[in-house]
């Protein structure tokens, strides 16, 4: 069923994107089901084999080698999902513990700082291969049940709970900071069509006012030398450059890294909106346009210190 | 922490052959009611609702779980129930399973494989394989 995209959403984002009808009609369209192949349990050789004599078919993704695209709808019943081989994932949302991979192998003290339900946590586990050790926080405990639920089908021994507000969080320093921000969550739309029943211009600033918060406790818990992803899954530069410029107003040290991702096309963070200039650093920053790569929409920086 | 830590490393080695080293690098929490958990061995000075997973409860005896199984049943050599694939649906359905002649396993815990993938628990005695999936982990497959 077709939904509305509200007038205001329109004319906000038709200035930033290359092709808004592109945009705005895969808005609608149903979003492909993804997986990620759980190193943990097991490997990539070995689910696809098994899927292949199911007659499942999958489709690899040219820029993350453990990402699969299959669209049968009994991926959930099959003893890989059970036994926590695979895990179903967006790709979008493989994308920030991927922007660290190198950093990983050396990391010995991470911190998942909004880590419910846990995807990003597994995979950042998958990737330091179990070893070292993870802090999954989330302000909300009753998420943290969907998050324990999936580190212990993941099989992931490195990570340890808490429960704090990311605000009052004790003043640790980490190798590496994950702050995947609760948003307005404009590029989830392609999963639960709800759009028009959710999207206010308020909202964006509610969100926008907490991020900037998060982002700033975020990096003083990074270590000198340490790398933050801040990532959101919405298109609102209200939550994205915005917050971005805003920890750049107030460190000296943050900077930003230039990203990259072979196989996967993106788009450069905008350096000004509604009249305010940010930093020219800022486009260092990519935005993820679901016409693009037929994904959902996503945001990413790269912030070293 | 010591003596229990002691013991259930041998109990794995004992009972399943699974080599002690494979624990290496990794902490035991013992947490209430006798549960123990295995995870990260350096987690700094924090206010934890968890940490890693859970690995055994003891009681009277030790009861080793379906999480920790699945990760560790690869290093396993013994007490181990090859199943077949209908034992092995029914077993992740939820149901316990009749086991016939199976001389080289011995009453108690058992590691519950199916290709080559650790499924997880199961209690052996008289035959019968009691299901010790837990609820929530219980699922109709369609592909196996």
């Amino acid at each position: 069923m077709a939904f509305l995209i509200p007038e205001q959403f329109k004319e906000r984002y038709s200035r930033i994107v290359d092709e808004p009808e592109k945009f705005f009609e895969i808005m609608d369209e149903h979003l492909p089901k993804s997986f990620r192949v759980n190193t943990i349990k097991s490997s990539v050789t070995e689910v696809i084999s098994r899927f292949d004599d199911y007659g499942i078919g999958t489709k690899s993704v040219p820029w993350y080698s453990d990402a699969f695209i299959s669209e049968n709808p009994d991926i959930g019943a099959t003893l890989e999902h059970f036994h926590g081989g695979i895990y179903l994932q967006e790709l979008v949302s493989m994308l920030p513990p991927l922007l660290v991979r190198k950093e990983l192998q050396k990391a010995t003290y991470v911190l998942d700082a909004c880590a419910a339900p846990g995807s990003k946590t597994t995979q950042l586990a998958a990737l330091m291969e179990n070893k070292n050790t993870i802090i999954a926080n989330d302000l909300s405990y009753s998420r943290i049940r969907a998050l324990r639920f999936n580190l212990e089908k993941t099989g992931v021994l490195n990570t340890a709970i808490t429960n704090y507000d990311l605000r009052h969080f004790p003043n640790l320093q980490f190798d590496i900071v994950l702050l995947d921000a609760p948003c307005s969550a404009e590029g989830t739309v392609r999963k639960n069509n709800e759009l028009s029943k959710i999207w206010s211009f308020k909202q964006i600033n509610t969100h926008s006012n907490i991020q900037k918060q998060l982002i700033v406790k975020a990096f003083q818990l990074l270590r000198p030398g340490g790398s933050m992803i801040y990532s959101t899954c919405t298109f609102a530069p209200e939550e994205n450059e915005c917050v971005v410029n805003h920890l750049f107003d107030k460190f000296e040290d943050a900077k930003l890294e230039k990203i990259t991702i072979d196989g996967l096309k993106i788009s450069n963070g905008i350096t000004s909106w509604n009249g305010t200039d940010f930093d020219p650093e800022i486009e260092k920053t990519v935005r993820i346009w679901p016409h693009h790569n037929n994904t959902g929409g996503f945001f990413l920086a790269k912030v070293t210190k | 922490m010591t003596s229990e830590k002691q013991n259930i490393l041998d109990y794995f080695e004992g009972r399943f052959g699974i080599n002690k080293s494979y624990f290496e690098g990794f902490g035991f929490y013992l947490a209430s009611k006798g549960r123990v958990f295995l995870g990260p061995t350096s987690i700094g000075n924090l206010k934890f609702v968890s940490v890693g997973l859970l690995v055994v409860r003891i009681s009277r005896v030790i009861k080793p779980t379906t999480n920790i199984l699945q990760i560790f049943g690869k290093y396993a050599n013994q007490n181990i129930i090859m199943l077949t694939k209908k034992q092995a649906e029914d077993y992740v359905f939820g149901m316990d399973l009749k086991i016939d002649d199976y001389a080289s396993v011995t009453d108690g815990y058992v590691i519950l494989k199916y290709a080559n993938s650790s499924l997880g628990c199961g209690f052996l005695k008289n035959n019968v394989v009691k299901n010790m999936l837990p609820k929530a982990k219980r699922l109709e497959l369609k592909f196996i």
